[in-house]
C-alpha cells in the first residue's frame, strides 16, 4: 500500500469506530446518587473563608465528656480497646491500644461521635475506601451517642464521619489530618502494637 | 430559556447546589461514551469508568481553575479513569479470542458482512497495547490534534506519533484481508 492508500484504509477503519454509543437508562441517576454522598466540592473554600457555613450543626460535647459518656454506657463493649489520652501541644491525641483478640494483625478500635440531632452517621476512612455505605454507626443511647468498632491494622489511619448522608466532618476528639485529597477535613488515629507485657482488660 | 454556561453551573455547585451537577452530567456523558466504550471494549465497563470520572470531577470541582474549560479538564479525567480502569482490569478477562488467525478469519467468513468487519476491527483494537489503542482512538476516532492529545495524556507529541504509527501497523497486520 502506498501512503495515501494506507491513510484511506485507516480512515475507513476509524469510520467504523465513530458510531455513537448510548449509555444505559439510569446512568445519570447513578452518578448523582454517588455524587450526593460525596464531600461538597466547595467545602475547602468555605473553610478557608474562616469557618464552616452550616445550616444545622450536631451538638458536640468536649472530648472527655464524650468519652465518659461512651464508657459509662451499660452494655457498650469496648472489645478490649483501652483508649489512652495524652496531649501533644494543645490538642488531645487519640491512640488506641488493644490486646489482640484473635484478630490476627488487626486491633478493634471504637469510634464515637456525639450527635443528638443526626439521623444517620457513617464512618469513612482509608480502611473502607471512604465508602459511606460500608460502616454505619449505631446509636448507643438516647443521648445522641453514636458508635461503631472496626478492626484496624497497626499504623496510621485517616478517617472522618458523614452525618445524615451529606455532611462530612472530622472527629472533634481526634487530631486533624493535614488536608490531602480535595481539601476535606479528616482525622487521624494511630493504632499501636499491643503492649508486650500483655495488658489485661481493665 | 438560555442554557447556563459550564462556569455558571459550576459556580452554583460550589455555592451548595449539588443537584446542578446533573446538568453537567447530561451535557457531557454522551461526548465521552464512545471513547470509553472503544477504549475498554464494552459498555458496562465504560459506564463504570465514566461514572468514576464524573464522581472524581465532582469532588475535585474546587480545583477546576478555569470553569470555562471544564470540558477539556473533564476529558483528561475521563482518559485517566479509562487508563486506571483498564490497568485494574488487567489481563484477568480476555474479552476476545487471543488468536490472530481467528481475528482475520472472522472477517473472511463473510467478507461482505458489515457485522463481521466491525467485529474484526473491534477485536483487533482490543488486542492493541493500551497506550497504542488510546493514541489511535484519540487521533483517528476522536479526531484530536497531537497538541491536544499531548495536553490530555501528558505524553509528548513525538511519542504519541510513534504510538499511533505502531497502532496502525499492528491493525493492518491483524486485519490483513479485511476490507473496512
Amino acid at each position: 500500500m502506498n501512503e495515501r492508500e494506507e491513510n484511506d484504509w485507516i480512515e475507513r477503519v476509524a469510520m467504523r469506530l465513530r458510531g455513537a454509543e448510548a449509555l444505559s437508562v439510569g446512568f445519570d441517576r447513578r452518578v448523582m446518587d454517588a455524587v450526593r454522598t460525596s464531600v461538597p466540592p466547595g467545602a475547602s473554600r468555605l473553610r478557608r473563608a474562616g469557618g464552616w457555613v452550616v445550616r444545622r450543626r450536631p451538638v458536640l460535647l468536649s472530648p472527655l465528656q464524650a468519652l465518659a459518656l461512651a464508657a459509662g454506657i451499660a452494655g457498650l463493649a469496648v472489645l478490649g480497646a483501652r483508649l489512652a489520652w495524652k496531649t501533644s501541644g494543645d490538642r488531645p491525641a487519640f491512640e488506641a491500644r488493644a490486646a489482640r483478640h484473635g484478630l490476627g494483625d488487626s486491633t478493634m478500635v471504637q469510634f464515637v461521635l456525639v450527635a443528638p440531632t443526626a439521623r444517620s452517621v457513617a464512618l469513612v476512612g482509608d480502611f473502607n475506601d471512604w465508602n459511606s455505605q460500608a460502616t454505619p454507626l449505631r446509636p448507643a443511647s438516647s443521648n445522641g451517642v453514636w458508635t461503631v468498632s472496626v478492626p484496624l491494622a497497626a499504623g496510621r489511619h485517616q478517617y472522618a464521619f458523614i452525618v445524615d448522608g451529606t455532611r462530612w466532618m472530622a472527629d472533634p476528639t481526634a487530631p486533624a489530618a493535614v488536608d490531602e485529597d480535595f481539601g476535606v477535613p479528616s482525622s487521624v488515629v494511630t493504632v499501636v502494637e499491643p503492649d508486650r507485657r500483655g495488658d489485661r482488660r481493665s | 430559556m438560555q442554557d447556563r454556561s459550564d462556569a455558571e453551573i459550576i459556580g452554583a455547585i460550589l455555592q451548595g447546589d449539588v443537584e446542578a451537577y446533573g446538568e453537567i452530567i447530561a451535557r457531557y456523558r454522551d461526548r465521552y461514551a464512545r471513547y470509553a466504550v472503544r477504549m475498554l471494549g464494552n459498555r458496562e465497563e465504560a459506564e463504570e469508568a465514566l461514572q468514576g470520572a464524573f464522581v472524581r470531577a465532582y469532588r475535585a470541582l474546587g480545583k477546576c481553575t478555569d470553569p470555562e474549560r471544564f470540558g477539556a479538564w473533564f476529558h483528561q479525567i475521563v482518559v485517566n479513569e479509562c487508563r486506571t480502569y483498564g490497568r485494574r482490569r488487567g489481563n484477568r478477562e480476555r474479552r476476545f479470542v487471543d488468536d490472530e488467525a481467528a481475528v482475520a478469519s472472522a472477517a473472511a467468513e463473510s467478507p461482505d458482512g458489515d457485522h463481521a468487519v466491525r467485529d474484526a476491527i473491534e477485536r483487533a483494537l482490543a488486542r492493541l497495547e493500551p497506550e497504542q489503542r488510546e493514541a489511535f482512538l484519540l487521533k483517528h476516532v476522536e479526531d484530536l490534534s497531537y497538541e491536544q492529545m499531548a495536553q490530555l495524556t501528558g505524553v509528548g507529541v513525538s511519542a504519541l506519533k510513534m504510538r499511533v504509527k505502531r497502532a496502525c501497523d499492528r491493525l493492518r497486520e491483524m486485519l490483513d484481508g479485511t476490507h473496512p
